[in-house]
């Protein structure tokens, strides 16, 4: 499945556990964490899939994580889903 | 530049019955209305020191407070007009000097989205200003005034205004409301607290209003550099202290407490992102006002009490 943002969002992120995430479609402001925070950023120049999310991610991971990695991506794209600024 | 209180008192009352004192407030200047004796004591008493505009120069607010007609009048109603209209219900004519300062607040409220507005108030020691903003009864009011009557120069206690893409703070001036107990704190706090009328039995209880122009520099346009945002928050039950807080955190607490941030929409963002991202931002949890002021001392990057 391949995601794209509602709009190309504008990230603050000031090294913290947290980012905030501006989604210029609906004029909503977003605190998210750090991960959905690079989930928002990988997606806010081009449409990608759930395995190329992946993939980017996965760099000096291990292998045997990845499986886990995945996991953590798409519960974390529903949850983008559900904000409604990421859609499939 | 002339000063309100230059006006004989006769002059005085006639050009504030004729909608004809122009006051210089921060960047704006408001024309005052007023045939009402308790809106008359409450400007000369806290607007003494504001200067007065010349006839020529553009009038950024009409407000006046004006005796109801009719009906009203026989009920000791009052109405507060802008630019001719009137946009909220009458007042009890002994609330009328709280409504004139909440007007005031109103307008700067509606308009001027140059700005990024945060309910907040704002003080400064030297160039650097530090921004708090608060829901009511935060006690932010309280702590601004008491920081105005320990040196501390109050750039307002309602409005920081923020030029979008800068780390300005503009001035604005004007008296802080004190309500309820804060009315006394205050008077226990400094014998120099100069204090309007008191509104009694108003939507949030009793109100006065302390002149805020307290040192030489306070009518000073220049704006100044934000260099801390404090988040404070009275109460009576937790341990007193000073905490650093997480900018995102804070930019969405900050935004919560804008006016104008959802409406500058994508220019709210950069706004509100330039400045959390130059200063530092804390929560302070106080009781005691002495220990509230010894807290803003010790935060970095402010000048050294004068």
């Amino acid at each position: 499945m391949t995601w794209r943002t509602y709009s190309k969002g504008q990230l603050y992120d000031a090294n913290e556990s947290t980012v905030v995430y501006f989604d210029a479609y609906s004029g909503d402001t977003h605190l998210l964490n750090d991960f959905a925070g690079y989930v928002m950023h990988q997606l806010s120049n081009q449409p990608l899939t759930t395995e190329e999310l992946v993939n980017r991610a996965s760099q000096g991971i291990e292998p045997e994580d990845i499986p886990e990695l995945e996991k953590a991506i798409t519960g974390v794209l529903e949850e983008l889903v559900l904000l409604d600024i990421l859609k499939p | 530049m002339q000063l309100l209180n230059e006006l004989t008192p006769d002059e005085f009352s006639r050009r504030l019955n004729g909608g004809d004192i122009p006051l210089r407030i921060g960047p704006y200047i408001y024309s005052l209305q007023s045939d009402l004796p308790i809106v008359a004591e409450g400007i000369q008493t806290l607007y003494r020191d504001f200067g007065l505009a010349s006839p020529e120069e553009f009038v950024d607010y009409n407000v006046a407070l004006m005796r109801g007609r009719g009906l009203q009048r026989l009920r000791g109603e009052s109405e507060f007009v802008f630019d001719g209209k009137n946009p909220f219900d009458t007042i009890p004519v002994g609330q009328a000097y709280a409504f004139l300062e909440w007007g005031m607040n109103w307008c700067v409220s509606l308009h001027t989205n140059e700005f990024l507005k945060l309910h907040a108030a704002v003080v400064s020691r030297g160039d650097s200003a530090v921004i708090m903003p608060g829901v009511p009864g935060a006690g932010k009011s309280t702590l601004c005034a008491a920081l105005g009557l320990s040196g501390w120069r109050i750039l307002s206690d309602e409005h920081a205004m923020i030029p979008p893409n800068t780390t300005e703070v503009v001035p604005l001036c004007r008296p802080v409301s004190l309500k309820n107990e804060s009315i006394e704190v205050i008077k226990s706090f400094s014998s120099d607290a100069v204090l309007g009328p008191v509104s009694e039995e108003t939507h949030k209880g009793v109100v006065s209003h302390m002149k805020a122009d307290i040192l030489a520099d306070s009518h000073d346009t220049k704006h100044l550099q934000a260099k801390a945002m404090i988040f404070p928050r009275f109460s009576r039950e937790d341990e007193q202290k000073l905490t650093l807080r997480r900018k995102t955190d804070s930019f969405i607490l900050a935004a919560y407490h804008s006016f104008n941030y959802s409406l500058l929409c994508e220019t709210g963002f950069h706004a509100m992102k330039t400045l959390i991202d130059s200063v530092d931002c804390y929560d302070l949890v106080y009781h005691d006002l002495d220990w509230a002021i010894y807290a803003m001392d010790q935060v970095p990057n402010l000048p050294g009490r004068q």
